[in-house]
């Protein structure tokens, strides 16, 4: 059904170019690494299940921005917003994997959102080809500055009379916080919000205590000092924040991050799985692409697709396990 | 506060160059913004790739331009074809299509383009001033605030519709639980969606307004058109009239002032003050034309209360970081691409870059004024076109337009669905406005009420500790008490005749003086709005229905 | 047409006529609860009132129809009956299913507190609708014509439908030589050319100049 489209925007190149300023850089034939009649020959499209603006969006811009230069083809980003990607994810995997449809996967979808979605929902691995691992995420417990909090104690001390927001069910955030306070034995008010920038909000206007959010959005207000980093949800530090612990070094077995990968449909050929690996290589090993990661406080996490589907069902086991164990409610009607 | 930068912003800001990216910006913006269902965030998310390659000083130019152009794309298809593009502008289509339908398209989006300009500029005077001191505001708002104002924000809903306030309630009601649809936020549970993946994230404003506003206008003259096919030929001046400029400066200024103060909020602030700014209006009203019929203060008001507005969003995604609504998450991720963090580091670290934020928005500002003028004579020429033509295009541009909204198809089964019952509205007396309304406030109402609880643990009597919501409570009582108070004060005077004070909830009345002419009893329904001054007197109310041109009557 | 004032070729202009019309039905209701001479009284007082007001001797209301020979004809009492009673029982539906997703209580309100009351809301509404029925002048009759847009919403439902398999350009065009030539009486060789050259437009504009991913032929 999709058909190729010569640029990524042609009318914007039609709306600004009428004047040549040489905006957009690529043109309509493909250059550079494809040769002959061989994959790719036209547009790849990349499926992002979040609306444009957040994280995931942001990042999947980044790589296409490189697809031109590594691939020789323009990939334009599709958002197909729904039910926290998993109308995209399945979307993408019911198509042919001919190597034109990818998408941009969040680690918590399969791993913390089919723990509250009903079974039917949930989405899996199964049906889908990762192609590799790009970069993780961390999520973050943060409090204003005003209450004092720096560590995981004095939350602690105020355990009972706290209240602390989320980024909303289902999500990382969410889990880690509830993890946390459960293995900590802190009682409190949880206060689910629509995504982290609200949470943050809230934290910042002293509505609740503290929130757990993504150290990306965290960052700014840390650097300004109206909030304070009390701990990590990741098995090792930050790069960016060397001087906040992790859960697990205070003793507090709650490795929950994001972690993004790109995938295909299952199925492809070898060799236009091998092109797209390469590619993909090569547009994360660029400049531009480290330094994005670098502004943007994600931690590369490259690794090949078998590894990816590996660590992340085994997250999903662990975390199936450790909600069961401590008699977590996520909300929802799936167990 | 040093102003060196801000003056160094502008010599950048005047390069041929940068001003040449404005234009194009703007350009592509109102281009992009009039097709039905792309708003400004969908819009600039489109245009986005545009400024990858671009320096950031031309990119931000290039996208202050195509945020206000694509803003006021949007104000022209909800003036013309009643097709809003996002939820502010739904406000101005209640006085707009009106005045379009009378032929006088040019007027209100002269008016329009006039009071976005002013809205927006004092908007950015107001925030080159004092954007830090103000943007703690922001923060004062938590859940208990925003529960309290969205309640003020229901209220005025009802003021909003026009006709039976007993039917603007029902559809009030239909919007409120619409919105409920989908994945509670805060248990996860699955509500009114019959195991329907596609709604478990509830649905959409946009496709509901372009169903019950404008597929349904389409359905319900499709039935008419048998018996008269031509549309309106008249046009008139576009460059506003000194005497609709008399008129309109008073709802510009209040509008701007409610569009700024409200704009501060993280959600919901611009529509929230277009609705306020148009329920001030309709109740001040003292002017030629009632509302509901093509008022011109109904358009000026609401518009520069939403480019107000829009523009203020940019406070708290500058200085605190937060994107106020989706199109600020777009222009976050767009200033990200860039390198610029907003943030509250931001006027510290980079002052330039901030500065040429700020000065890029006066810039785009004014292209889209110098620019929408001379356009508006255009985009009024579309309503030439014969309707029997015109109506199918039209349909067929929402249908695609809606789809790119999610790219899926369930959008536009959502317009359709909607469009047919908006035409049912239509014909049964209920005002669609309410609804759609509703619906925007009813997401808010409950989360933030679930939220305030959830922080209260339960214990309601805790908002006494929240001065701000409880200021805004006290503003809603007063709101409802003060017709009623005035209702009794009313039925006291020997002048009125019969009065037949029943208590609330049985349709308390206030019967009008002939005579006197002032004053008609609002409706039939136990609505708390009773303001006398809700019409204008009914000696007025018909005549100058055709005379509001500078011209007088002219109706043969 | 330059003049500078509006210029309203005749009274019968399809818009001056729908603004005139959504004037007439909430004027009319008003005039009917606000300006009966003897008092207003409250549901019942005005037997068949539906019918009546607009003889009621106000200008207003026996204007409005002269001014607007479009007007469809009034509904009666029965609409508004229906209408209320499909409102409460859309109300009662709601309720039903909040309660079963659980009413919480104010410390942790659940899934179905909101609904609950919102529903309620509607169910109350509609029951008063029912019960005023005879007082609302605003519903119009649903008339033969309707039939124009029963086919409308059905072509429109069907091109919509077909987009995803065949792409949408055939599609669009059957639809809008249909509404053209069928439901508009436009002559053939108008509405072809402009269906076929709209489509084209609009291929051009979302596919190719803003790269949307519209499903497609060509």
């Amino acid at each position: 059904m999709s058909w190729p489209s010569c640029s990524r925007r042609p009318l914007a190149v039609v709306a600004a170019g009428g004047l040549s300023l040489g905006l957009v850089a690529c043109s309509g034939v493909t250059d550079g690494t494809a040769g002959g009649g061989g994959y790719p020959a036209e547009s790849i499209t990349l499926t992002v299940g979040q609306d444009a603006g957040g994280s995931t969006d942001l990042i999947a811009r980044a790589l296409a921005e490189g697809s031109q230069e590594a691939l020789g083809v323009s990939m334009p980003v599709e958002n197909q917003p729904g039910a926290n990607g998993a109308i995209a994810t399945q979307e993408v995997a019911n198509q042919d994997p001919d190597g034109y449809e990818l998408t941009l996967l969040n680690s918590t979808l399969i791993t913390v959102t089919s723990q509250v979605v009903p079974e039917e929902e949930a989405v899996a691995l199964d049906d889908l080809d990762v192609l590799m691992g790009l970069s993780r995420d961390d999520y973050i417990m943060v409090a204003n500055a005003d209450t004092g909090y720096a560590t995981v104690d004095d939350v602690a001390a105020d355990s009972g009379d706290l209240s602390y927001g989320t980024a909303g069910v289902g999500t990382g955030s969410q889990l880690a916080q509830l993890l946390l306070f459960e293995d900590a034995g802190i009682e409190g008010n949880e206060v689910p919000f629509d995504s982290g920038a609200p949470a943050l909000t809230a934290v910042m206007g002293g509505q609740v205590d503290v929130a757990t959010i993504q150290v990306g959005e965290a960052m700014p207000q840390i650097e300004a000092g109206t909030i304070n980093p009390i701990v990590i949800f990741a098995d090792e530090r930050n790069q960016h924040l060397e001087d906040v612990p992790t859960a697990q070094e205070k003793g507090y077995e709650v490795p929950v991050a994001q972690y993004r990968a790109v995938a295909m449909p299952k199925g492809a050929p070898d060799e236009v799985r091998q092109t797209l690996v390469e590619g993909i290589e090569e547009i994360t090993a660029t400049e531009g692409y480290q330094q994005f990661n670098e502004e943007n406080y994600l931690t590369p996490e490259e690794v090949s697709g078998e590894e990816v589907e590996q660590q992340w069902t085994e997250l999903a086991d662990q975390y199936e396990q450790s909600i069961e164990d401590n008699g977590i409610d996520l909300g929802g009607s799936g167990e | 506060m040093d102003f060196t930068p801000v003056i160094e912003g502008f010599e950048v800001l005047l390069q041929p160059e940068n001003l040449l990216f404005c234009l194009i910006g703007v350009v592509a913006g109102m281009a992009i913004g009039v097709l039905p269902g792309l708003g400004p965030a969908a819009t600039i998310a489109i245009l986005l790739p545009l400024t990858y390659s671009m320096d950031p000083i031309p990119s931000i130019i290039m996208l202050a331009g195509i945020f206000y152009g694509g803003i006021y794309g949007g104000t022209v298809t909800a003036v013309l074809l009643k097709l809003p593009g996002e939820t502010a502008s739904a406000i101005t289509a209640l006085e707009g299509y009106p005045l379009a339908q009378k032929g006088q398209g040019g007027k209100a989006l002269g008016v329009g383009a006039v009071a976005s300009f002013i809205g927006g500029t004092v908007s950015i005077v107001v925030l080159t001033l004092v954007a830090p001191v103000i943007a703690g505001f922001a923060l004062e708002f938590g859940p208990p605030e925003y529960t309290a104002l969205t309640l003020l924000g229901i209220l005025l809903v009802a003021t909003i519709g026009n006709g039976s306030k007993l039917k603007a309630l029902a559809g009030a009601a239909l919007g409120l639980l619409l919105a409920t649809v989908g994945r509670d936020a805060f248990t996860g549970e699955l509500r009114y969606t019959a195991g329907n993946l596609e709604l478990t994230d509830g649905l959409q404003f946009v496709p509901i307004a372009m169903g019950v506003f404008g597929l349904a206008e389409i359905l319900y003259n499709l039935e008419r058109r048998r018996k008269s096919t031509s549309m309106p030929v008249a046009t008139d001046r576009v460059l506003p009239s000194k005497a609709t400029m008399k008129e309109s400066a008073a709802p510009i200024g209040r509008g701007g002032v409610l569009g700024f103060l409200l704009g501060l909020l993280p959600g919901g602030g611009a529509t929230v003050s277009a609705m306020a700014s148009y329920g001030i209006e309709k109740r001040l009203n003292k002017g030629s034309t009632p509302f509901g019929k093509g008022a011109i203060q109904g358009v000026a008001g609401p518009e520069t209360a939403n480019n107000a507005a829009a523009t203020a969003s940019f406070i708290p995604l500058l200085t605190l970081g937060i994107p106020a609504n989706a199109t600020m998450a777009v222009m976050f991720s767009a200033l990200l691409i860039q390198g610029i963090t907003p943030g509250p580091q931001l006027v510290a670290t980079d002052p330039d870059l901030f500065w040429s934020v700020i000065n890029s928005m006066y810039l785009g500002n004014i292209v889209l004024l110098i620019l929408a003028i001379p356009l508006i004579g255009v985009f009024v020429r579309i309503l030439y076109v014969r309707s029997s033509i015109l109506s199918p295009i039209i349909v067929l541009i929402v249908c695609i337009g809606a789809y790119t909204i999610s790219n899926r198809i369930f959008e536009v089964m959502v317009v359709i669905v909607f469009g047919v019952l908006g035409y049912l509205m239509k014909k049964y007396g209920f005002d669609p406005a309410p609804l759609v309304l509703a619906f925007v406030l009813g997401s808010l109402l409950e989360d933030n009420f679930r939220r305030s609880l959830l922080m209260f643990d339960g214990d309601v009597t805790r908002i006494t500790g929240h001065p701000i919501a409880m200021t805004l409570l006290g503003l809603f009582l007063l709101v409802v008490l003060i017709p009623i108070l005035l209702k009794l004060a009313k039925a006291r005077r020997p002048d009125l005749v019969g009065a037949d004070q029943t208590t609330a909830g049985a349709g308390a009345k206030v019967p009008a003086s002939v005579a006197a002419g002032t004053g008609t009893g609002p409706d039939t329904s136990a609505s708390p709005d009773g303001d006398p001054q809700d019409h204008p007197p009914k000696g007025s109310e018909e005549a100058p229905d055709e005379g509001s041109g500078p011209g007088g009557p002219s109706r043969p | 047409m330059m003049a500078p004032t509006e210029n309203k070729n005749a009274p019968a202009t399809g818009g001056y006529d729908r603004s005139g019309d959504h004037s007439h039905g909430p004027d009319a209701a008003r005039s009917s609860a606000g300006r009966s001479p003897n008092g207003p009284e409250p549901e019942g007082a005005a037997p068949g009132a539906a019918g009546t007001v607009a003889a009621d001797g106000t200008g207003e209301s026996s204007d409005a129809p002269a001014s607007d020979p479009d007007a469809a004809p009034g509904a009666g009492r029965a609409t508004n009956l229906v209408c209320g009673a499909v409102i409460s029982l859309v109300g009662a539906g709601a309720f039903a299913v909040a309660l079963d997703l659980g009413l919480g209580s104010l410390s942790r309100p659940g899934p179905g507190t909101w609904p609950a009351i919102v529903s309620l809301m509607l169910l109350v509404v509609g029951l008063l609708i029912a019960a005023r029925s005879a007082h609302f002048t605003d519903s119009e009759r649903i008339t033969k014509d309707a039939v124009g847009v029963a086919a409308g919403v059905i072509t429109l439902t069907v091109a919509v439908q077909l987009m995803p398999l065949v792409g949408f350009e055939l599609p669009s065009v059957a639809l809008l030589v249909f509404w053209m030539s069928v439901l508009g009486q436009e002559k053939l060789r108008l509405s072809v050319p402009i269906a076929v050259l709209t489509v084209a437009v609009v291929h051009l504009t979302f596919v190719h100049g803003l790269a949307v991913p519209v499903p497609r032929l060509f």
